[in-house]
């Protein structure tokens, strides 16, 4: 492995760095209250081209590698406060278009794939339900084969982008009886009829990323609307949780040196009992326990980017670096509340809202539970 | 279909005698998503093919005769 960065690489973080402290400015504490999703900052993250990092030229992308993308998304979590854009960027990202990039006809890339790059479509992917969340291929949706289309019925809830969406990537079963063979998946444009995107779903953290339910009700799509072949949704949605559990946490690893950087400078200037409070080793024990977890982190993540260039899956290296970073997130996210005191835990200091942010981590793209057995079935338990 | 007995025999040991060369192994419920994966890696590593994401569909894992169809396809346009 070898994680040293090129000069064009260190130009693209300085770069991104530059980008975020000028022009992802607006108030997150007043957007985090009020749930509100900025079109704005997500405009401006696809006009820098953040959507298109990994996305070949032709489809007006950089066509970055996996290593590259995942070290402009960290330098994007630490100049950008707002986890949640950063979570709703990651979930068109990895998602939608991965998926589309890899399965979908020319015709369906050029429909979704170039105007979601520059930021004027947003697609949301549609597979947890009401009954089935880990067990995802235990689904309840159906699409039925009537003549050259599909007729789709089921829910879908909390599908991250939904109430901003255009294009919604849908599964469901073809063949109930067929397991993971039965499933497939379609592309529905906001608006089809038979397609009713619920209202945003209140949650506690990553509050400026809305999710809702999906209702499919007699929803009577095209054959052209299918990606991929019938059957072929169980592998696409593994090769879209491939990419996403890689990358999505890059930028919590960026979020990490942050909220570090912020915890280092609090506790050289705050003073107590005539001294910083740094010089205090319960303090610096907690800053030094944040610092493991985000060279941890940051190892885990690059070991598994590193393993996922050189072709491999890497499951178990990517369900390592996804399990740590999240807890380690979780952590860091209550110590760094501890070393502010009374001001970590005031809302309008925004310190508290990395720590609510943090735990949707131990639950999207397979909950922390589902990466130990992954793992522990890798060690042959 | 000279790789039929080779699939026969791995999915044999792994789900017992009831495996046929033409019984349907997805109606069955004998490949759930987790053997699923395994034969894919099963067929890689015995056969030296590659099985892209896009191929793994019913009309390819239906049937061992299917499994087998599709790997000797493979093996021919190898060679």
């Amino acid at each position: 492995m070898e994680f040293a960065w090129s000069e064009d690489q260190l130009a693209l973080r300085r770069s991104i760095l530059e980008f975020a402290a000028a022009a992802l400015t607006e108030d997150i504490v007043a957007l985090d209250r009020s749930g509100t999703f900025s079109r704005e900052q997500w405009n401006k993250c696809a006009e820098f081209g953040i959507l298109g990092l990994a996305v070949p030229e032709e489809y007006g992308g950089s066509g970055h590698d996996i290593l590259t993308t995942m070290m402009a998304l960290e330098a994007l979590g630490s100049g950008c406060r707002d986890n949640g854009l950063l979570f709703a960027l990651n979930a068109q990202m990895w998602a939608v278009q991965a998926p589309i990039q890899r399965f979908a006809t020319p015709a369906q890339r050029e429909r979704y794939l170039s105007p979601m790059v520059r930021g004027e479509m947003i697609g949301a992917h549609g597979i947890t339900e009401p009954g089935s969340g880990s067990d995802a291929f235990a689904m309840s949706s159906t699409a039925t084969r009537r003549g050259d289309g599909y007729v789709l019925n089921g829910t879908k809830t909390f599908v991250s982008n939904a109430p901003i969406a255009d294009v919604l990537l849908v599964f469901a079963s073809t063949s109930r009886a067929r397991g993971f063979m039965g499933i497939t998946a379609f592309l529905i444009d906001k608006g089809h009829p038979g397609l009713t995107i619920g209202k945003p779903i209140e949650k506690m953290g990553l509050r400026t990323a809305p999710y809702s339910e999906v209702v499919l009700d007699d929803c009577v799509v095209p054959v052209e609307a299918r990606l991929g072949k019938e059957g072929n949704g169980g592998t696409i949605f593994k090769h879209s949780m491939g990419w996403e559990r890689s990358c999505i946490l890059a930028s919590n690893v960026g979020a990490m040196e942050r909220q570090l950087q912020a915890c280092v400078a609090y506790a050289q200037e705050r003073q107590q009992f005539g001294q910083p409070i740094g010089k205090f080793q319960q303090i610096s024990s907690m800053l030094v326990e944040m610092k493991l977890r985000l060279e941890t982190s940051r190892m885990l993540l690059y070991r598994a980017g590193w393993c996922r260039a050189q072709g491999e899956e890497a499951v178990e290296e990517v369900a390592l670096a996804k399990l740590h970073i999240s807890e380690s997130f979780v952590q860091s996210s209550l110590a760094a509340i501890q070393i502010h005191g009374a001001y970590g835990y005031s809302t309008e200091v925004g310190i508290e809202r990395d720590l609510r942010d943090a735990i949707g981590g131990r639950v999207y793209s397979g909950t922390s539970e589902i990466q130990r057995e992954i793992i522990a079935r890798h060690m042959g338990l | 279909m000279a790789s039929a007995d080779q699939i026969r025999g791995y999915l044999t040991t792994k789900f017992g005698p009831s495996v046929s060369v033409d019984g349907s192994l997805l109606d069955s419920g004998l490949l759930d998503s987790l053997g699923i994966f395994e034969l894919v890696a099963f067929l890689q590593d015995t056969f030296g093919v590659e099985v892209a994401d896009e191929d793994i569909v019913p009309d390819n894992f239906e049937t061992v005769a299917q499994i087998s169809s599709y790997v000797d396809g493979k093996l021919s346009a190898k060679a």
